[in-house]
């Protein structure tokens, strides 16, 4: 694996890490009209979504469209 | 009003279904793979349209009625990292061998992979038994939506039926073509229609914030997860999304991109289609505990048609019935074609049974298989009152189990006949020893620790396949370069 793959692999595993909030586990404090819970997993997966495209250039397999034109 | 909308919405999805057959070929190909022809944008519709189940509606609803906002963490927020992952490592990589070696399903691909003739037979079964408990939910929430939507006029049995007969109908039409070019339809349809339908439902209840101060103050545990979920339950549900990687109807769907690049859009917007998706449902469950208290176990499938037809009656609650028919339906139709897809290829074709066949003929034996399997899984939601998500993760579960082989056909040179077949046979042995644990108790973890059966389960089929493996002889290198180019 190249160092592009080992970063998107970092990041990607960093995201899993991230979805244990457990500092979050008993607060029920509503924060913008909404549950502090809610809030941080609908912000986990917007950032998830970013991470995903971020990770998709630095590691997308290019060679199989490639071969397959070939 | 609210039936004739949902009457008009069966005709319009079988209206696509006999469009899309008049630009079908007469081949097999094109039937069962849309001719690999499948665009970015579609290949996301339908991909994630096929993943988005009465699970995602009324089986989150349900149990965010139980269990509180945390359903979201539990569940989307987990499955918008690890789907998207599991379509950017496996996806494109199957894609390309599937068009080089004119694979059309799992049980071809895996028995290939490994030349054996009983892993093939081994896996066509416990594929079509895992994808029956997840028909199943499909079919009993088509009963319960109708039911609700016309409060209690048509009767259950009604909508499981109707949905049944709607998608045999399109999917016989249009093969995957259709059933692409509908579930793309659907999906936009079921993410509108849920962003309107929660937008009108929150604003008659006085606002999204004036309904989660009331929850706050009347069920304060539904806003955190303490108490609703364990820390090790949470950790350990984060496995179930890699069933993603072997379900047959995503198999299929994945086969019939147009090129690998298709997939990127998928990767890249599938977490924020699943937020769209899963909010409004996790929302409306977690009020409903303000309007219908007291719902015990399954009745709470229904709180989001409950909720709907309380505060949105008429045009709004027949736009929802569409909806809820909407993401059953784009499950169900490519779990049925895929189900008829390996039944023709895998027994039919390939025992021999259709050498002497026309391709019309061959399609028709699928088509009679479906029909039996659909039967048989209408039957059951007649008498069944298990949970839609309890159902939901019992199949995704076995699924799950089964990733080992798919990453070892994909990357693993050294994996052998014997650690595949191992692998499966774990799956199978320990799945129905958990699954008849677990019967009947909604809130089962092994040994009561929390820990979902699926962590055990596929740690130890990920064991059997490495042991089962290095046990063996090495396979034939001529046959593992076809799957993975030598280093």
């Amino acid at each position: 694996m190249s160092s592009k793959h080992w970063i998107a692999a970092g990041l990607l595993a960093t995201m899993y890490v991230l979805h244990n909030d457990w500092w979050l586990w008993s607060d029920s404090r509503i924060v913008a009209g909404l549950p502090i819970g809610l809030v941080y997993h609908m912000t986990y997966m917007l950032v998830t979504a970013g991470v995903l495209v971020v990770a998709v250039r630095l590691a997308w397999p290019n060679h199989l469209d490639a071969e397959d034109n070939r | 009003m609210t039936l004739s909308i949902i009457v008009v919405y069966m005709f319009l999805v079988i209206g696509i279904g006999v469009v899309s057959n008049r630009l079908l070929s007469s081949s097999g190909e094109d039937y069962f793979l849309a001719a690999r022809s499948i665009g970015p944008f579609v290949l996301l519709m339908s991909l994630f349209g096929t993943n988005m189940t009465a699970f995602a509606l009324l089986g989150s609803s349900g149990e965010a009625y139980h269990t509180g906002i945390g359903v979201f963490g539990l569940m989307p927020a987990i499955s918008g990292l690890v789907i998207p992952t599991v379509f950017f490592v496996l996806g494109p990589r199957a894609w390309a061998i599937g068009k080089r070696h004119g694979y059309t399903t799992q049980v071809e691909f895996f028995r290939d992979r490994w030349g054996s003739e009983a892993l093939g037979l081994m896996l066509f079964v416990v594929l079509v038994g895992l994808v029956i408990p997840y028909l199943l939910i499909g079919v009993m929430a088509g009963g319960v939506t109708l039911n609700q939507v016309t409060a209690g006029q048509v009767p259950e049995w009604v909508g499981g039926l109707v949905i049944c007969v709607v998608v045999m109908s399109y999917v016989t039409i249009g093969g995957l073509r259709g059933t692409a070019w509908v579930n793309t339809f659907q999906t936009i349809i079921f993410m509108v229609l849920g962003a309107v339908t929660v937008a009108v439902v929150f604003s008659r209840m006085g606002g999204v914030g004036a309904v989660m101060a009331r929850v706050a103050a009347e069920a304060p545990a539904l806003l955190a997860r303490e108490g609703n979920f364990s820390r090790i339950h949470w950790f350990t549900y984060a496995f179930i999304p890699l069933s993603a990687g072997m379900f047959p109807h995503m198999f299929m769907h994945w086969l019939s991109a147009k090129r690998a690049d298709s997939f990127k859009l998928t990767v890249q917007a599938y977490p924020l289609c699943i937020a769209l998706v899963w909010l409004p449902p996790v929302l409306l469950g977690v009020a409903g505990t303000l309007d219908f208290p007291g719902l015990i176990g399954g009745q709470s499938n229904s709180i989001l048609v409950r909720m709907i037809t309380l505060h949105a009656p008429g045009v709004l609650a027949g736009l929802l019935g569409a909806g809820v028919f909407a993401a059953v339906m784009s499950s169900l139709d490519s779990q049925v074609l895929s189900l008829g897809t390996m039944f023709t290829q895998d027994v039919v074709d390939h025992y021999g049974f259709g050498d002497r066949m026309t391709d019309k003929r061959r399609i028709a034996t699928g088509r009679i298989f479906v029909a039996g399997i659909l039967i048989f899984v209408y039957v059951i939601s007649l008498f069944s009152q298990r949970s839609i998500f309890d159902l939901a993760t019992w199949s995704f579960t076995g699924f799950a189990a089964l990733f080992p082989i798919v990453v070892a056909a994909l990357f693993w040179r050294r994996s052998t006949k014997a650690g595949a077949l191992a692998c499966v046979s774990t799956v199978v042995v320990l799945w129905v020893y958990f699954f008849s644990q677990g019967w009947g108790n909604r809130a089962y973890t092994v040994g009561g620790s929390g820990v979902m059966a699926v962590a055990v389960i596929l740690a130890a089929s990920t064991i059997a396949m490495i042991v089962g493996s290095l046990l063996s002889a090495p396979p034939e290198a001529e046959r593992v370069n076809r799957f993975i180019a030598p280093s």
